[in-house]
């Protein structure tokens, strides 16, 4: 991997307000060259709003985003610099899919035998004739990829890439990302589930009501969601006088079963076996990322303003 | 720009409302034209044989002008309503190009539509004309040069039209507003205040396809003021569109 220490894209101290709603607020992030960086925050965190400061599309109330070191309006060649898809429905109704493309291609001065490519690329070549009146969500995300993909940029931004894609099509987006930064080009993913990005990114930038929760790489926010393990007992409430003795947190579960965390199987077996106690079932619990998510989501949310 | 403008052309070849459009400004034309000469002579028309009558006729191919006018405000608000905005704006950040563009294109068009209108009339006009014993010379101030008023009237309210799209984005609202603005409020303050009307651009119009009355500008002042709005509209385009959030 060509992942370098370089920040290719810095927001430093972004807000922006719209009347009385401040949408992102002091907002700081950066993305690293070479990366995949999930930009992650519940529905209304702010995040469609920063991509579109970022890309020049909204005008930030203070603050500034570079990309390559300068605002987006600045670059040479922006749309060759930076892929963005920000929206599903942004084709005309009447419009063929090749069509579309080939508009985008003509006025960014890029050569209309891309268009061909790109749709191969996301795998759209046989619906290229058709108009997008009839696509489906899917369909529109991955034309909406084609149509970033067009200028052979080494920054993608994507807002939501998989919302409405089937199980195959989020397997699919997801090795065509990897392979994308695996030669180096970087991307910027918002969604609103960690879990959907949690097998493909490097570092996560989680925000909540337009404020920075926290950027971190997706190994250091692993290491704070500890794993679990689920103990079955008879004995549960002695097995958790027992667990706690050793300063060992246990919270009972359904059924006499305890969840255990900051222990492993051995350590409690031992335990229960020093104290007698008798245990039918242990399984080691993975660590949940969606719940340290929500979890640091919605207790920023009760500061906002 | 020469890309930029290339673009807006292929994204009118691109859908069916370009043609719809074509036909559209013939079947205005034509219903138009053969109106103003099926009536001529009656209820206080002029006959076909006057000044007023000949100019009357082959005046009628400015009505194309409101269609341009409507395509012109397609051409900028439908970004809004298609949300293709987004994707424009990302090639041309700076976004004044993108409207000039759209202007030049719809300059382009206009003429186009402005030439399919002129023709409609002419193929009607002299046959018909020449039936009743009419024969006009093409080349006079009552034939060529209202032809050329007109040609220069449509093509000149697609411009207003790209300035109006970009302000008022939503185009449902803009097609209907600046229709009603164009053929209720100006036109009877052409007619019931002319000091006013003559000044707008209805009453410049009137006075580029020829008509005959005194109350309106000289052809070369209504050319001129005509121009202005045009430009005027054009730029208030560029003004908003360069500061507004795209939002969608």
């Amino acid at each position: 991997m060509l992942v370098s220490m370089t920040n290719i894209i810095e927001v430093e101290g972004i807000t922006k307000r719209f009347g009385d709603v401040r949408a992102v607020d002091r907002l700081s992030f950066t993305v690293r060259q070479g990366t995949i960086t999930g930009f992650l925050g519940p529905n209304g965190a702010g995040k469609t709003t920063t991509l579109r400061m970022l890309l020049g599309l909204i005008r930030p109330t203070s603050g500034r985003a570079t990309i390559a070191g300068r605002p987006y309006a600045e670059l040479d060649r922006p749309f060759e610099t930076v892929g963005a898809a920000l929206e599903t429905s942004s084709f005309h109704p009447g419009r063929r899919a090749d069509d579309h493309l080939r508009v985008l291609a003509t006025a960014a001065g890029i050569d209309v035998l891309r268009v061909d490519e790109v749709l191969a690329e996301v795998g759209l070549s046989e619906a290229a004739r058709r108009r997008t009146r009839g696509f489906s969500l899917g369909m529109r995300q991955r034309l909406s990829l084609a149509a970033a993909l067009l200028g052979q940029p080494r920054i993608l931004i994507l807002d939501e890439p998989a919302n409405g894609l089937d199980p195959e099509g989020v397997h699919w987006l997801r090795r065509f990302l990897r392979s994308f930064a695996d030669v180096g080009g970087t991307v910027l993913v918002s969604s609103h589930l960690l879990s959907e990005v949690s097998l493909l990114v490097d570092d996560v930038v989680i925000v909540a009501g337009g404020r920075l929760v926290t950027q971190a790489s997706l190994a250091a926010l692993s290491e704070q969601a500890a794993p679990g393990v689920v103990v079955r007992s008879p004995q549960s409430a002695e097995l958790r006088a027992a667990l706690a003795v050793q300063g060992i947190d246990a919270e009972a579960g359904g059924g006499g079963t305890l969840l255990v965390r900051g222990a492993t199987t051995e350590g409690i077996g031992l335990t229960a076996a020093a104290s007698g106690i008798a245990i039918y079932e242990m399984s080691g619990q993975p660590f949940d990322l969606e719940e340290l998510f929500l979890e640091l989501t919605t207790t920023s949310k009760g500061d906002v303003r | 720009m020469t890309d930029l403008v290339r673009a807006e052309l292929l994204k009118w070849r691109t859908t069916r409302s370009l043609y719809t459009t074509v036909l559209g400004v013939v079947l205005i034309v034509a219903l138009s034209v053969s109106a103003s000469i099926a009536t001529a002579g009656q209820n206080g028309a002029a006959a076909l044989g006057t000044t007023e009558g000949l100019r009357s006729a082959f005046g009628a191919a400015a009505n194309g002008g409101f269609l341009v006018m409507i395509m012109g405000i397609i051409t900028s608000a439908g970004e809004y309503r298609h949300n293709t905005i987004t994707s424009a704006v990302l090639i041309t950040p700076r976004r004044s190009p993108l409207i000039a563009a759209k202007a030049a294109a719809m300059a382009i068009m206009g003429a186009a539509m402005a030439i399919v209108a002129c023709a409609v009339t002419l193929a009607i006009a002299l046959p018909w004309l020449a039936a009743k014993g009419i024969h006009p010379a093409l080349l006079s101030v009552d034939v060529g040069l209202v032809l050329a008023g007109s040609a220069a009237v449509i093509t000149l309210f697609g411009l207003i039209g790209v300035g109006i799209g970009s302000m008022v984005r939503n185009q449902v609202a803009a097609i209907v507003g600046a229709l009603a603005w164009l053929m209720v409020v100006e036109q009877l303050l052409v007619k019931l205040l002319p000091t006013v009307g003559r000044f707008l651009a209805f009453g410049a119009s009137g006075s580029l396809i020829g008509a005959v009355d005194a109350d309106l500008l000289p052809a070369g002042a209504a050319a001129v003021l005509l121009v202005a709005y045009a430009a005027a509209f054009t730029a208030g385009g560029v003004y908003v569109t360069a500061r507004r959030d795209i939002v969608a």
